[in-house]
């Protein structure tokens, strides 16, 4: 299974060529064994026609010796048969085993340690191997057989004409070995140039086979390595056509495919260009909705603060106006010449006091301006969060009175300034502040406070400030929609639903966060979290920030 | 110089309680800085005249005209307030106000309205 499967791991070329090469191997092996198997059977029928035919003679040959038993007729006959090359022995043996002659040409053969064999009638062959030499040889081994009534020992010496039946007698053998190795290396020898048959068939097939695989194979490659590009991205790729068959068919099918991303990805590319275009347009115009919004918004709230702001400005106009009148009237009652110093005292304190509350209308007056600047450009200087929050509880303070609200603030000393738009924060806080004394009709408390955190959350260095009032809180479920535009509880009229969501746009166009916890029922905290150190302008802004909060520090 | 009578007023803001005494030099004028010190001194001052601004810390200028007009109906109150509201001006009416000022004032619609309401309050006497 193992070899199964690394099988399967290879190359389709090498599989291809594996196999091919094994089929050719193995039937060239089968047809080879097959002729040479035949040719040695051949040749070692022939090898045996020619012994039997050299032993038949001989054994003829050999009656007369035999029957006499004379070393020296038989030497003679066997020493002419045992010319023949492929002859190593010849023997001729007695019916009792007796060798009475024999020539062996062989050195190491003992012709004695033969394996003996029985005299039959016929001729007996046997295929042998034998110490001493190392080849093969066929055994064949004939009777010699006489003619009772020709001749034999008691009638020798006597020639006639035999009268009555001729009984034939075995009276001993010839026993002949003959050499096949001639035969053996013929067949040796085919089967080295069957051998080298098949290998030059093979390494021609396989040369062929990897030509024509090449041919197959090298466009599949390139079609492969192409595609693979393609799903990288390159489109750039043609693989190009010079054949007309099915590869060819292939690749042409395939720059065809190429061709058509080619157009497609174009076309998508253009209609994101046009998408970008639009989406850069309507940006472009969410923006200037959005700031029209916040300036909108800012209007709304000024709206709001207008009564705050009459009443606060008519109090030190009310001074204003009632001692400029009773100092002129006191200066016209009385002729010049009549004035004493104590009447000098009091209309120069009238006077300081017209001074003052000038003044505080000035502030009154530039506080609102400062809040209702337009600004749509997020526009930033340094800001005091103190000191913003100081100047937006000026132009409502009065409102808290109405409402029966009891402000306390707790404001950290020493906060490291923001880099922001002071009219845009103060926008958030009276948004903030308004809500809540809409939150608590029947009058509460509302606590401002702002704190230094130097490590908050994300936040490298950040400004905290909670707005908490005591008011009817808001429903859990709603408490997500509160920053969505247009999303209001006041009844129509009395609120644009857009306070919140221009405070949220705001704070985040600052870096910072706005969150809001609420109970229904206790009450409502807002909390925003302006970075100190990362703001949405230029990064030359937090270099100079850090440097100036480090500077504090020390 | 003789006193025409006590005025109590009730103003947040020194500066207009500080005018409305230079203005009304001929009355004892007595300050109260917001709507409770006011209710705290009607009992022990016993005015002729209420001068009370509406929006004020601790209490307003409502509950001081609920509490003089409890105390004594008799005492006249004039109501000054920097919103010119009629919602305000109505409730103030109803509540029992007997004058009403909205900042800023001139002193001459002070003088009248004080004159008004003292001279109503000597003939209901």
């Amino acid at each position: 299974m193992n070899l199964l499967g690394r099988f399967n791991n290879l190359s389709l070329r090498v599989k291809f060529v594996t196999i091919i090469s094994l089929f050719i191997v193995a039937s060239c092996a089968l047809v080879s064994s097959y002729l040479i198997s035949k040719h040695i059977e051949a040749a070692e029928r022939g090898l045996i026609k020619k012994g039997s035919a050299l032993i038949k003679v001989l054994a003829t040959n050999c009656e007369y010796g035999t029957a006499i038993e004379n070393e020296a007729v038989l030497d003679e006959l066997i020493g002419a048969t045992a010319q023949a090359d492929d002859i190593i022995y010849i023997m001729v043996q007695n019916l009792n085993g007796d060798i009475l002659a024999s020539e062996s040409k062989r050195d190491g053969l003992e012709l004695q340690s033969l394996p003996p064999v029985e005299t039959g009638e016929n001729l007996q062959v046997r295929r042998m191997t034998q110490p001493g030499i190392d080849e093969y040889f066929y055994e064949l081994t004939y009777p010699v057989v006489t003619s009772r009534g020709i001749v034999s020992r008691e009638t020798l010496g006597t020639v006639g004409k035999s009268r009555g039946k001729v009984v034939t007698e075995v009276i001993g053998s010839v026993r002949l070995g003959i050499s096949a190795s001639a035969t053996f290396a013929e067949a040796i020898q085919s089967i080295r140039a069957a051998i080298i048959i098949v290998l030059l068939v093979m390494g021609v097939t396989i040369l062929l086979m990897f030509s024509y695989v090449r041919l197959v194979v090298k466009p599949l490659e390139k079609l492969a390595g192409a595609a693979e590009k393609i799903a990288q991205g390159d489109l750039s790729l043609e693989i190009g056509v010079d054949r007309r068959d099915e590869i060819g068919q292939l690749s042409s099918a395939f720059d065809s495919m190429v061709g058509s991303l080619k157009d497609s990805r174009k076309e998508i590319e253009n209609y994101n260009r046009t998408l970008e275009e639009k989406i850069i347009e309507r940006t472009k115009e969410l923006e200037q909705a959005q700031s029209q919004l916040v300036q909108s918004e800012k209007m709304a709230a000024v709206g709001q603060l207008s009564a705050g702001v009459a009443h606060e400005l008519n109090n030190p106009l009310g001074g204003i106006l009632g001692y400029a009148q009773y100092t002129l009237e006191k200066m016209n009652n009385r002729p010049f010449a009549e004035l004493t110093e104590k009447d000098f005292e009091s209309y120069k304190k009238h006077l300081r006091d017209i001074e003052a509350q000038s003044r505080r209308c000035k502030t009154i007056v530039q506080n609102l301006l400062k809040f209702s600047r337009s600004s749509s450009k997020i526009d930033l200087a340094e800001v005091d969060v103190n000191g913003a929050l100081v100047e937006t509880i000026t132009l409502i303070e009065h409102q808290m009175t109405m409402h029966k609200v009891k402000l306390t603030t707790d404001f950290q000393e020493g906060i490291p300034p923001l880099r922001a738009n002071a009219g845009m924060l103060q926008q958030v806080f009276t948004n903030i502040i308004i809500n809540a004394l809409h939150a608590m009709p029947d009058g509460g408390d509302l606590i401002i406070s702002s704190r230094h955190s130097p490590g908050l959350g994300e936040f490298s260095g950040a400004v905290e400030i909670s707005f908490t009032d005591t008011g009817c809180g808001i429903p859990a479920e709603i408490q997500k929609n509160i920053f969505e535009p247009f999303f209001t509880t006041k009844a129509i009229g009395k609120g644009t639903g857009l306070g919140l969501s221009v405070s949220y746009g705001i704070i985040k166009e600052h870096g910072g966060e706005i969150k809001v916890e609420s109970v229904v029922g206790c009450g409502t905290t807002f909390v925003i979290i302006l970075p100190l150190e990362k703001t949405p302008s230029p990064a030359d802004t937090s270099d100079s920030n850090r440097r100036e909060y480090t500077g504090e520090k020390i | 110089m003789a006193q025409d009578g006590r005025i109590l007023v009730a103003d947040d803001e020194s500066i207009i309680r500080e005018f409305v005494a230079e203005v009304l030099e001929d009355y004892e004028v007595i300050h109260a800085v917001d709507g409770q010190d006011a209710i705290d001194k009607i009992p022990e001052v016993k005015p002729d005249l209420i001068i009370t601004d509406i929006k004020m810390p601790v209490k307003g200028g409502n509950e001081v005209i609920k509490f003089a007009k409890r105390f004594d109906a008799r005492i006249p109150v004039i109501v000054i307030t920097g919103y010119t509201s009629l919602d305000i001006a109505n409730e103030c009416v109803r509540l029992g106000a007997d004058g009403f000022l909205s900042k800023p004032f001139t002193i001459a619609q002070l003088r009248e309205e004080v004159n008004r309401c003292i001279e109503g309050h000597h003939d209901s006497a």
